[in-house]
């Protein structure tokens, strides 16, 4: 038999507004096959899903299913056409039992007419109960058939990833799309999760593509593997031919090209003076939830007066979980933060920022319909003092020049990379001793990423005290005295930033070597 | 099939045995209060499949009891003598009254199909916004209609509208929507619905045509709500006189507070918070009556009582919030069966 393509994807681009989130993609994804959408955070891998299945109409360029143009259709339809998905953040019917949210996939393959329902034809009721039968069977394949009348709210976080992959089969698809299936999944689990997908695709006879940040997963279950990173194709092949493409290793571990020798030089003198310096912050055992899934499996860490300390790891290792857990924005299961020598278990967040805490968070959350000036006016807040207030102002523009050019535009005008310097500089002017940044290299062009690096170290020569929270490890490395490498949850390794740079142990915890 | 035509014919004697104790029994006063109670049941039940069950937000519903309640006065207005010159006595009562629902059903579908085809792409606050100027719309262009009535109402001088709808006929139809409603929504399309207000994103990737479903349950809810209308212009323990002013947006809120009193998305529940709200408000207005007394305040009261019963129904709606925001029966149903819940549970495992 030829082989055929279940999935072509020709020159596929999606802009959004001035984004190019996606630039032109081109792959196609023989039938049969498992086959792997991989990238760094930002890469434009989900955007591409929504490409595929309608939810987004490509801003040019074709897709096609078996041959047939679907880019532009609507989601529904393409579900009709044969293709079933899952989502990243799950998404269930929340209020539906198990067996409706199955049910609900069903409906395209019913045969009950709006009548039939209204007057509970004979017709009617037989498709009810060969739908019905058709649902608990998927449900007992998935070995959730004991929990069919529960609200689907209520499962655990592995249940509900099930039930999501049993509801889109419910839909009789031939290709199917799992959006991070591993996601918040431990090693074991993972390891199931692999054989699962294998036996699916022989059991349905499924064209299954995947997009996974669990490089163990992708790199043993995909046949075929599409590399992308900000929008771009980077790599295209087997596992083994991705794996070591140094385009590859440079996406996952950024470049490392502008780490400032400066740190190199003094950080035996500067290792000794922090050896001595009191903790500002120190976490104990820290565990973090999210219904079901554990984020944060128990991790400790401290950071010193005057250190820059680096938290880094893969997408979805807790990272951002920990410094929203001691920002006190996310409830924490267990454990214990101290802040200043402070226990701020009962501390809320807002109070956190007069005592010396800012966190500058994920995807920059700044004000966009405000001016820079009154999004930095805003970060003020806490201060009363009015020529404290002018001198950070001034501060924040020697730091970031290019804020000052822009004080009366709407934030929300700025690009990427200016509205981080403006998350920065806004975290700065509540005068903290503990500055946190949240991924702050992330979706932003190189050459910006350099200057907010520069305006890292110098805060950080200024006297405040820095936790960076960074996927791209090179950088974070370059910039920080010591590091702690998060993998799924657990702290895996710890030490001087220096000794870890040359740690080959560093690259594992990404790629999906096991760490010893 | 057997326990469908038992249920149809349980619904029958029952209609009949209320029409029957309560000619014997009742009051007039309450008849008229278990009629009113009934309409508001259909308003409730047509309200909640598009905000309980799909989970879209409509405070406009007060627009299409009025297409309802106007396209049957007019038509049985029309229509009246002449159906009688041929069908002569209560048979062309019946058939005027069944022609009139007819007709109330259909605009009321009609203009349930124009305001939803392009509202729903709005969502949340938006699509309430565009509902509530719906409703007042409908109001407006009747008060400045004179061929109608304008503000004074239908029919004008001293004509009436014919009041064929006894209370058999109001309970009757209440049955019918309320039963039509349960099987729509307990059956494939049903779950769509529900698909919609849970997850629009995923419902359409699970291969939900949410647009035209919204539409659809928009739709279903205007005829209802239009079949409402027309049994209340035609109530016959009614003043067999419609006019604008029953159809202002205090007419929506009262529906909206039916449904959240007995639980967005519950049938059950918006069937009890039909009857609790027509009850409160017929006890409201009473309210200075029953507390009686001759002095200044009691005085007061009476004077204004319309405002009173504002004062209680706001106070009464925000301890219901504080108290039980999800409603009296929640998103569940009130069943029979849960009553011999383990019996039932037993059977069914043992079958």
């Amino acid at each position: 038999m030829a082989e055929r393509n279940a999935l072509e994807l020709q020159d596929v681009e999606m802009v959004f507004g001035g984004l190019r989130a996606v630039g032109g993609v081109t792959f196609s994804v023989p039938e049969g096959s498992i086959f792997g959408l991989i990238g760094p955070n930002g890469a434009g891998k989900t955007t591409v899903f929504n490409c595929v299945t309608g939810v987004y109409t490509p801003t040019s360029g074709t897709v096609k299913l078996f041959g047939e143009r679907i880019d532009g259709f609507e989601p529904f339809r393409v579900a009709g056409l044969g293709i079933g998905r899952t989502f990243q953040n799950i998404r269930l019917f929340g209020a539906l039992t198990v067996r409706e949210n199955v049910l609900v996939a069903g409906h395209l393959r019913s045969k009950a007419r709006l009548f039939d329902s209204f007057f509970r034809t004979k017709r009617g009721e037989q498709d009810e109960r060969a739908q019905t039968e058709r649902a608990e069977k998927l449900l007992d394949l998935f070995k959730l058939g004991h929990l069919k009348g529960e609200r689907s709210s209520s499962l655990s976080y592995g249940d509900q990833r099930r039930l999501e992959i049993a509801r889109a089969l419910m839909l009789e698809p031939k290709v199917l799309l799992l959006d991070e299936p591993a996601a918040g999944m431990n090693s074991s689990e993972a390891q199931v999760l692999k054989d699962q997908i294998r036996r699916l695709r022989d059991e349905f006879a499924l064209t299954v593509v995947l997009v996974e940040h669990n490089m163990q997963v992708v790199m043993n279950v995909c046949e075929r593997i599409h590399v992308m990173d900000r929008g771009e194709t980077i790599a295209h092949g087997t596992p083994d031919e991705v794996k070591n493409h140094p385009k590859v290793l440079e996406a996952y571990l950024g470049k490392g090209d502008t780490a400032p020798t400066t740190v190199d030089a003094v950080e035996g003198a500067m290792d000794a003076a922090y050896g001595d310096a009191p903790p500002l912050l120190k976490v104990e055992d820290l565990q973090v939830s999210y219904g079901g899934i554990k984020a944060v499996k128990g991790i400790s860490l401290e950071v010193r007066k005057g250190e820059l300390v680096a938290l880094i790891g893969a997408n979805g290792a807790g990272k951002t979980s920990t410094l929203k857990a001691i920002a006190r924005v996310l409830p924490w299961k267990s454990g214990k933060i101290s802040f200043d020598g402070r226990d701020i278990s009962d501390v809320p967040a807002h109070q956190l920022v007069p005592m010396g805490m800012a966190l500058s968070p994920e995807g920059r959350a700044i004000f966009p319909n405000l001016t820079v000036r009154e999004n930095l006016d805003l970060g003020a807040y806490t201060v009363d003092d009015k020529v404290k207030i002018q001198q950070r102002l001034e501060q924040a523009v020697q730091l970031f020049p290019r804020l000052g050019e822009r004080m009366a535009q709407l934030g929300g005008t700025l690009s990427g990379g200016e509205q981080q310097m403006l998350a920065i500089a806004r975290a700065l002017m509540s005068g903290p001793k503990l500055l946190m940044l949240d991924e702050p290299s992330l979706g932003i062009a190189p050459v910006l990423v350099d200057q907010i690096f520069e305006g890292i170290e110098k805060i950080r020569r200024d006297g405040t005290t820095i936790l960076l929270v960074e996927q791209n490890t090179r950088r974070a490395l370059g910039a920080a005295q010591r590091a702690y490498v998060l993998v799924t949850g657990e702290i895996v390794l710890e030490g001087s930033a220096k000794d870890l740079r040359d740690d080959e142990r560093v690259k594992g915890a990404y790629l999906g070597e096991k760490v010893h | 099939m057997a326990r469908r035509i038992g249920l149809v014919l349980l619904a029958l004697a029952l209609v009949v045995a209320v029409q029957i104790a309560a000619k014997a029994a009742l009051s007039a006063y309450i008849i008229r209060v278990i009629a009113v109670c009934t309409v508001n049941v259909m308003l409730a039940v047509a309200l909640n499949l598009v905000n309980g069950t799909t989970g879209q937000f409509s405070i406009g519903h007060a627009g299409f009891m009025a297409v309802g309640a106007y396209a049957s006065a007019l038509t049985s207005h029309a229509l009246d003598a002449k159906i009688h010159g041929v069908i002569a006595g209560s048979a062309g009562d019946a058939v005027t009254l069944i022609v009139a629902l007819v007709a109330g059903v259909i605009a009321a579908g009609i203009a349930g199909v124009l305001v939803g085809v392009p509202s729903l792409r709005l969502r949340g606050d938006y699509l309430a916004i565009v509902t509530l100027g719906f409703g007042e719309i409908i109001r407006i262009t009747i008060e400045s209609s004179p061929s109608i009535g304008g503000s004074q109402g239908f029919p004008l001088g001293y004509a009436s509208i014919p009041g064929y709808a006894t209370l058999a006929w109001i309970l009757g139809g209440a049955i019918l929507a309320v039963a039509l409603t349960w099987n729509l929504t307990y059956s494939t399309h049903g779950r769509a619905l529900a698909a919609i207000r849970e997850d629009e994103i995923a419902a359409e990737a699970v291969g939900v045509d949410t647009t035209r479903y919204k539409v659809l349950a928009f739709a279903v809810s205007a005829m209802i709500t239009g079949f409402a209308g027309a049994l209340y212009a035609h109530d016959a323990t009614g003043g067999q006189h419609i006019d604008p002013g029953a159809f202002r947006l205090d007419r929506s809120i009262d529906m909206l507070v039916m449904i959240i009193f007995g639980g967005l998305g519950s049938i059950t529940g918006a069937v009890i918070g039909g009857f609790f709200v027509g009850v409160l408000l017929e006890l409201l207005k009473e309210l200075p009556n029953l507390l009686g007394g001759t002095g200044s305040i009691a005085q007061a009261l009476r004077e204004n009582a319309g405002n009173l019963r504002l004062i209680v129904y706001a106070v009464a709606l925000i301890l219901f919030m504080l108290l039980r925001p999800q409603g009296i029966l929640g998103t569940r149903e009130f069943r029979l069966s849960s009553l011999f819940g383990r019996r039932k549970a037993k059977e069914a495992v043992g079958g």
